[in-house]
Formats: C-alpha cells, structure tokens, sequence
C-alpha cells in the first residue's frame, strides 16, 4: 500500500458559531491528485488551512508527510507550496523580486527566477512591477510561488478560479507535470470538469461535510446515470428536451415510444456528470 | 527563531520600504515638525518684546536697545514697511528716528519720533519697549543712571527657557512616527493584502517577520532622533548613554508599532488608534511645555520614561546613577510590549 | 439623481463611518482633547508687570502714568513679607528701597534699590523688570527727554483686554479638526475606489452626479458637525453666531473638496495618508499666523484656510462683524467652489 501523505481524522473548524469543517476524515496517498469539490462555503478552504498548517483544528488531527500538522506547522510548511485563493503577492515588487524573497525564505540554492517563470509562461516579465500584471499573470506567479522549492505536497486552492480558459489550461499542465516529478497534489475547486480530468480521487465536500470520496470513475458507476437525451419538436414549432434513463428494464420501450411519438431532431447519449452526482447526492449544485 | 530569515525580511523592508509613504514620512515630519514647534512656541511664548526700528541717521539707539535681553530688533528700510509689520503683527512697537536724533537728544532740542503701535500688542510689551527706547535715549543725552540697582536672587527651581521645554516634544516625535507608525501600518497593510498569509506559510513564523518589521522601526527611529536632537543642539551630554537611551526608546517605540500592528486588522482602525493614542503618547511632552499642570501626572505616561532620561542627560548632564530608576521602568515596559507581541505572534496563525 | 438615492448614499456613508465602534469612540475621544487642550491653556493674559513694593509711597501721578502703562506696584508693609510673596509667586519681582529714597533721589545721590526675584524668573523677564525701574527712576528724578511721540495705534487697540492664548488657539484647533477629517473621508472615496464599490454604485440608476453630490453631503456633515460642536463648547458662538456658522460651513465645503482631491490621486489608504498630510501641512501654515502674528508675509493669503483661520479669529476675538469679514467670505466661498469643482473633476476622471 502507498504511503499516505495526508491523513486527517475528524477534522474540526469552526468560525465562531458557523461549523465551518464537522469532522472531515479522509487520507491521501503519495504523488495522488485529490480533488475537493463543493460549492462556496463548504468548506474547502477551511481544510486546507488545517492541513497547511494555515489553522489549527479545533479537533481532530492531521498529518502531512508524517508530521502532525497542529503541532509542527513550519515542518509541512517548509515541504509544501501553497497556492492561496486570495491573490496575495507584493504588488509593488517585480515577479522575480517576489519569487527571490520567498526562495530565500525557504533557503533554496541557486534559485533561478527566470528559469520559474518561465515554466508558468511569465518569461520576459520577470522585471515588470505585478501592480502591473493581469489576473492570469497574477494567478501564473502565485502557482510559480508555491513551486519554487519543489514541494512535496501541493496545497492549490482554487488555482484557475476566474481565469480564461488559456491559462486555467496552463495551470493545469503544471499541475500535471508536478505530479509527475512526485509531488501530492491537494486541490480544491468547484470546477467539476476539472476535477474530473485532474484528480486521481475526488472528494465532495457540502456545509463542512465530506457526502462521497472516491476515484471520478467510482462514483460515475456508483452514483451516475447514464441517460439518452434527445430534443424533439414541439407541437408549437419549439424545441423540447427528452431525456431516457439508459440502464432500466424499460429502456427499449421508452427509446420506441419516443421515436413512434415524436419528432426526434437531435439524439445523444451522456454519462453522469460529477455536478450531476453530487447535486444527487448533497441535493444542492456546485454554485 | 531565524536570524537569517529576519536579515531577509529585514532586507526586502529596508529596499522595498521606501516606496510606502509611511516610510518617508516618518523620516521627514519629525525633522519638519520640531522645526516648526520650536519657531511656533519659542517665539509665541517666550518672553521677549519686539521692537521695529527705521533708522534714517544711523543713531546709537539700535545698537543700546539690541544690547537689552528683554527685547529683540528688526531693522526696516523704509517707513511703510515699518507700518506693514507693525500692523501684521510682526512686531510691537515701531520705531522711526529721524536724521540727526542723536545730535538732537545730546543738544536738547525737541526730536519728533514716529511711533506705530501693534493693536494686539501686550501693554507690557509697550512698556517695555518704551523703557528700553527712554533707556537708551538717557544714555544717548549722557544722563546717568539716578539708583543703583542690584539684583538679589532668591532660590529656587532653574527656570525652563522654551527651547527646553519643547525638548520633550521633539524626541517624541521620531519614536512616534518612525518608531510605531512604520512597523504598524506596515503590518497592517501585510494583513489588508494578505501577503502576511503568504509570509506565515512559509518557513518565516510570525515572529520572525515582527522582529523584521520592529527592526525597521527601531533603526528609522533611532536615526531620525539623532538628527533631530542633534539639529536642535541637544545631542550632549554623555554622548554614548545618550545614544543607549535613545535605542532603548527606539526599542520601545517598535514595539508598541508591532503590537498595533498586530492587533489592528485595517488601516482605517490604525489611523483611528493613532489619532486617540497620540494624546497618550504625548502627554508628557505636553505636560513639560506647561508648568503650571501639576508635573507627577506625566509619570502616569510610558513615555515618559523614555523622554527623561533623555532630558536628565541632554539638560543636566545626568549619568547611569541618576536616570536609573526611568530606565529600569523603561526595560520593564519594553519587556512586556515584547511579550505581548510574542504572544500575538504565537496566537495569530490566523493572521 | 433622486434624493432617495443620495439620502440612502449619505447614510450608508456616515455609518460606515462610525460602524468601527472603536474608531466612532476614538473621533469622540480626539473631539473630548481638543476640548481639555483649549480648557488647559491660559485663559487671561497678563498684561501687566507686577512688581512688589517696599518703601516710601511714591508720587500719586507718576504711579497712576506708570499704571496706565502697564505697570503695577503692590505695597509691602516688611521686606520680609515681600520675599515670602516672591517666593510663592504673588509677584514675579520685589522692589526694596529706604524710606529716604525720594530724598537721596531729589539730591542726586544714587540711592540704592534692592530688587528680589527668584532664580527661575526667565532673563527677559528680569531685564524687562530691569529696563522699568530704570525709567522709573528717571521719571522719580525729575528727569525729562525732549522728545515728541507721534504715536499711532495700528488695528484695534486690545490693550488691556488682549487676546487669550486659548482663544487664539481656537482657530487653530478647528482648522486642524477640519483638516483630520479630510482625511476620514478621503479614506472613505479611496477604499470605495479600491474595492470596486464605487463601480458597482455606478452601474445602478446612481450616477456619477449623484455619487459626487452624496459624497459632498457626507464630508460636510462630518466635518460641520465636528467643528461646530469645538466652537460651540468654547464658546466661539457667543459673537456672531450666524457668520461663524456660514464660516464652518463654507469651511466644511472646503474641506471637502480637498478630500474629493486627494481620494482622486491616492492609490490606497497609506497614501490617503501620505499626501493628506502634505495637504494638512499646507492648510495648517495660516494658523500658525494667529498663534505669531507677523511669522508669514502676504505670501501667506494664498492658501485656502487663511480665509478659514482669519476671519474666525477676527470674529470670535476681535469683534468683527459682516461688513469687516466680508471679502474674506468672498474669498472662502470662492476657494471652496474652486476646490470641490477641482475635487469632481479629477475623481470622476478617475472613476472613468
């Protein structure tokens, strides 16, 4: 069995009176993807304070990489690269002046701002003041950030949120790359597609709870219906959606009532999206 | 605790700092500030009579009136300019002598003289000037003085001059403003963008980047005291105890700015508690320049202990013996601002 | 531009204002030391020398010319009790003479005076003191200078009823409370500009009309009130008061115009902070005229608070009325449209 990076056993955090995590337990394996998928709120931020050493649990227990988290936060801190959800980065510092400070910080060796930033398609901006730059710029150096002293385990919080589909697919490149190189990639977002294409195992997590954790393709054959969806016309000259549960006793039937009743102008199957089970599951979307 | 991790932050707060208003800021009003406190009150409040003179005959008059202590001159060239400033204020009494005023007073023939008189003026500005003038004007005819007069001092305390009284005021000025504001509003600014978030996960802890941040405001503060004291001429004494005071000020004044900075979320809040504390950092500068408020109360103030030494040393050549007591006070608040911060550093993982 | 609108901006404003409980408990905090500083400074000036007397009785009429001067002599019955009074501070300066003082004076014999001051007395004072006896003297001697005075008093004589330190410095304390509060608001604009707010109010109804007329109603509210209550606890409302009141407001208006101005060219709250202080070191220059009159030349009534600072001084000390203010008014009023109109500009250029 891999070792696993990350193992949490009723997390707890709570912001006053607001349950912000209710006793989150899940594990992580080594150089694993894990996705966190929910809605705003739910408390997926939250967890990767705890786990980043950001926040103390109020209870329960975490350990990253063999550390207990709440006790040695600057030991996982210092193996780790955070990419926060809030854009946080000195704005009236170059990229590279910012990337320095911070690699010095984490007493990286012979630490080559280019060669970064480069990697995250900042090259030939390295200089320029990051009042400057554009969200995605921004959002490209924040991940550069968190890379800058090949982390063991990546803490990616809401890492392409806001951005256009170019460099949300950068990011995710890198994502990708590292996971390659070894590193365990812990990563929230309520981007669904992403999660599935990205994560190894997803978890979702609704009101501080996690509803299901599980590999995208698990709870697609657990929890996903696949369905015919066709659109037919209407008797008032419009567009109506039809849609036919694939995997039921009735199936034939109800595809030959279709075509004998309607006018069927365009057919195709779907599987179950990862929105579609956790709207089943939790009762409530992604957004 | 990393010393190399605080000579980091330390680094990018010294290169990067200067780019933060606050930062020049607290360089520059202190050195502008005591520059206009002491022109404001040594002048208002002090006790001298002034006396504008248009001289047209160039008459011994001048020169026996400059010699007074209790009243100062401004020569002027021409008779409107004499009404100008008699009648902004500038001083209390104007005088023009006409040509041949000394051959006239020495022959004792009637001499005109024209006299303008400042409507706000003191009546004991009037009359002193009038006596320094009928003063010199006896010397002038060569009558000789009818009494002997001879002075007989009683004890008592060494009177204050303004100068000195302002003192307080001046070396409160750096500690404040580069010594709190800097570190503060730098920490608070940290929070307000969230890059203190990033510092704090990373290998830096909290402290170390308050240390960083409190090391800035020391060396900025303890600078610009030593300027300003020193552009004020009241850099001596024991040079080298003096300096020790002043960095333990420094000292105590950072610590204060990081414990602000610390508690306080934003700046709008920052500059509410700066304005309400400012009275209480500066009320025994404000208690010095008024003897007549009862002087124990400034004992009541943290600041004090730091502005009396300061005075003990620069003032009366005071040594270690005689501003002990204060500097062991001292020591024991910087002791416990420290600890407070400390304890906010191993509190604020939620900063 | 409906007045529901700009009603429902202002109060959103003033209570974000003072939604910081600390920070509304503080501005009551720093209103309650403006008030104990001008309670604490002197409330008189002494316009007189005092001294204390022990010897013959004097010349009636040379006294009472002496006294019109502003020179007080207290009689002492023992040179004993002469030195307990200057010891406590009754009287600043103790004259001692023997009783055949006026006789040794009349014969031209140099008869000695004994003057007893304690050590703290400031070298002024005791040359000020000095420079007095010496006329006295003179005038006790029978002797005369042939001089002719062709005196002429410049503005209103105030001798014997001067201006209080603390009346002078009431100008001053409303000018710097005016000044604070630009930068209050000023803060106000620049945090609405960085977070986007201001944005978000725009793309209602709202226009910008609207956004600059409600943010000009808050700023004078805040600074109006303020200022007016300092006058009116210190009395600054006992002359005059509907010209002071048109001069806080128009003051007011002033004020914040500058806030409008520097909220356009701040880019965040630290340099809200930066450039108004350069602002309130501007605008505070005037004040410091009251305080030393004749420190600045005509130099000085070019910056806006002059005609904020002067006329309030005139009319709360000096007894000056509309006729007398009245071009400074002018002078306000202009200054005040200039900057809330430059203020308008230059932020909405800005929120463009």
């Amino acid at each position: 069995m891999a070792p696993e990076a990350i193992v949490a056993q009723d997390l707890t955090y709570n912001y006053g009176n607001l349950v912000a995590v209710d006793h989150v337990s899940f594990s992580v394996a080594d150089n694993q993807i894990i996705g966190f998928l929910g809605p705003n709120g739910a408390g997926k931020s939250t967890v990767v304070k705890m786990l980043s050493g950001q926040l103390r649990p109020k209870a329960g227990k975490a350990t990253v990489l063999g550390v207990d988290v709440a006790r040695w936060p600057k030991r996982v801190q210092a193996q780790a690269g955070i990419c926060f959800e809030i854009t946080n980065l000195y704005e009236e510092m170059t990229a590279v002046d910012n990337l320095n400070l911070f690699a010095r910080l984490f007493s990286v060796n012979g630490f080559d701002a280019e060669a970064l930033l480069n990697r995250v398609g900042l090259g030939g901006r390295g200089h320029d003041l990051v009042s400057r730059y554009s969200k995605g710029m921004k959002q490209r150096l924040m991940v550069a950030r968190a890379l800058l002293n090949r982390p063991k385990i990546l803490f990616l919080d809401e890492p392409t949120n806001g951005l256009d589909p170019v460099s949300a697919e950068a990011i995710r490149n890198i994502i990708l790359e590292e996971r390659e190189r070894g590193a365990t990639i812990f990563l929230t977002t309520h981007d669904m597609m992403e999660a599935d294409k990205l994560s190894d195992r997803v978890a979702f997590i609704n009101q501080g709870r996690i509803a299901a954790i599980d590999t995208p393709l698990a709870l697609k054959q657990k929890y996903g219906k696949r369905s015919l969806k066709a659109q037919v016309m209407g008797s008032d000259g419009r567009l109506k959606s039809r849609e036919v549960a694939l995997d039921e006793a009735s199936t034939p039937e109800a595809v030959s009532e279709l075509f004998s009743k309607e006018q069927v102008v365009t057919l195709h199957s779907e599987e179950a999206t990862l929105e579609d089970i956790f709207i089943r599951i939790t009762g409530r979307g992604l957004v | 605790m990393s010393l190399r991790r605080v000579g980091v932050l330390f680094g990018k707060e010294f290169i990067h700092g200067p780019k933060n208003y606050m930062f020049i800021l607290s360089l520059v009003a202190p050195l502008l500030l005591s520059l206009l406190l002491s022109l404001v009150f040594g002048t208002y409040f002090g006790g001298k009579s002034r006396l504008g003179l248009v001289d047209q005959g160039g008459s011994q008059l001048r020169g026996l009136v400059q010699k007074n202590e209790a009243v100062s001159v401004r020569i002027y060239g021409s008779l409107q300019e004499l009404r100008d400033a008699s009648a902004r204020g500038s001083v209390d009494v104007g005088l023009m002598l006409p040509p041949q005023f000394d051959q006239h007073i020495r022959s004792n023939d009637q001499t005109k003289m024209t006299v303008y008189v400042w409507g706000e003026s003191r009546l004991r500005d009037r009359l002193v000037v009038a006596s320094a003038i009928t003063h010199a004007v006896h010397q002038i005819a060569g009558h000789e003085l009818p009494v002997e007069i001879v002075q007989d001092v009683l004890g008592g305390e060494t009177s204050i001059p303004w100068e000195k009284r302002l003192l307080p005021m001046i070396v409160l000025m750096p500690l404040v403003f580069a010594g709190s504001l800097v570190p503060a509003t730098s920490l608070v600014t940290e929070k307000t963008k969230h890059t203190l978030t990033a510092l704090a996960a990373s290998p830096a802890t909290l402290g170390e980047v308050y240390m960083a941040k409190g090391l800035i405001g020391v060396l900025l503060s303890l600078v610009t005291s030593i300027m300003v004291l020193s552009l004020n001429r009241a850099f001596i004494g024991e040079s080298a105890l003096l300096l020790g005071v002043l960095l333990m000020g420094s000292v105590f004044g950072a610590s204060i700015g990081v414990l602000l900075g610390a508690a306080i979320k934003d700046i709008n809040t920052l500059f509410a508690v700066i304005k309400g504390m400012g009275l209480l950092l500066y009320a025994p500068a404000l208690i010095r320049m008024f003897p007549q408020v009862p002087q124990w109360i400034a004992r009541l103030f943290p600041t004090y202990y730091v502005i009396q030494p300061v005075l003990e040393i620069s003032q009366n050549n005071a040594g270690w013996s005689e501003i002990a007591p204060e500097m062991g006070v001292l020591v024991g608040l910087i002791a416990v601002s420290l600890l407070a911060a400390a304890r906010m550093a191993t509190r604020g993982g939620e900063a | 531009m409906s007045l529901a609108m700009i009603n429902a901006l202002v109060r959103k404003d003033i209570t974000l204002y003072f939604k910081n409980r600390f920070f509304a408990f503080i501005t009551v905090m720093g209103l309650v030391a403006y008030v104990v500083i001008y309670f604490l400074m002197p409330q008189a000036v002494d316009e007189t020398l005092t001294m204390g007397w022990h010897g013959p009785e004097l010349p009636a009429a040379t006294i009472a010319d002496f006294e019109e001067e502003g020179l007080v002599l207290r009689p002492y019955d023992s040179r004993a009790a002469l030195q307990k009074a200057v010891q406590s501070g009754d009287v600043l300066v103790g004259v001692v003479v023997q009783q055949d003082f006026l006789q040794k004076l009349r014969l031209g014999q140099k008869p000695q005076v004994t003057v007893l001051s304690k050590s703290d007395l400031p070298d002024e004072y005791r040359s000020a003191f000095r420079l007095v006896l010496e006329e006295l003297g003179h005038a006790l001697a029978g002797r005369s200078l042939s001089l002719e005075v062709d005196e002429t008093v410049l503005g209103p004589d105030m001798a014997g009823h001067n201006v209080a330190p603390r009346r002078r410095m009431l100008p001053v304390l409303a000018v710097i409370l005016l000044i604070t509060e630009t930068l209050g608001l000023a803060s106000l604009i620049s945090s609405e500009v960085e977070t986007g707010t201001v944005q978000a109010l725009l793309a209602t109804p709202l226009r910008v009309e609207g956004l600059f007329v409600s943010k000009g109603i808050t700023g004078v509210i805040l600074a109006f009130s303020q200022v007016l209550l300092i006058i009116a606890i210190t009395g600054g409302l006992e002359r005059e008061p509907l010209l002071v009141l048109t001069i806080l407001l128009l003051s007011s208006v002033l004020m914040t115009g500058l806030s409008l101005l520097i909220a356009s060219v701040a880019r965040d709250m630290l340099s809200v902070i930066g450039w108004g202080t350069l602002v309130m070191v501007a605008m505070a220059i005037p004040s410091f005229n009251v305080l030393m009159p004749g420190l600045t030349s005509g130099w000085i009534k070019a910056i806006p608070s002059y005609y904020v600072v002067d006329p309030i001084y005139r009319v709360t000390n000096l007894g000056a009325g509309w006729s007398q203010v009245g071009t400074s008014l002018l002078a306000l009023l202009g200054f005040s449209m200039l900057s809330f109109a430059l203020g308008v500009a230059t932020l909405g250029r800005r929120l463009q």
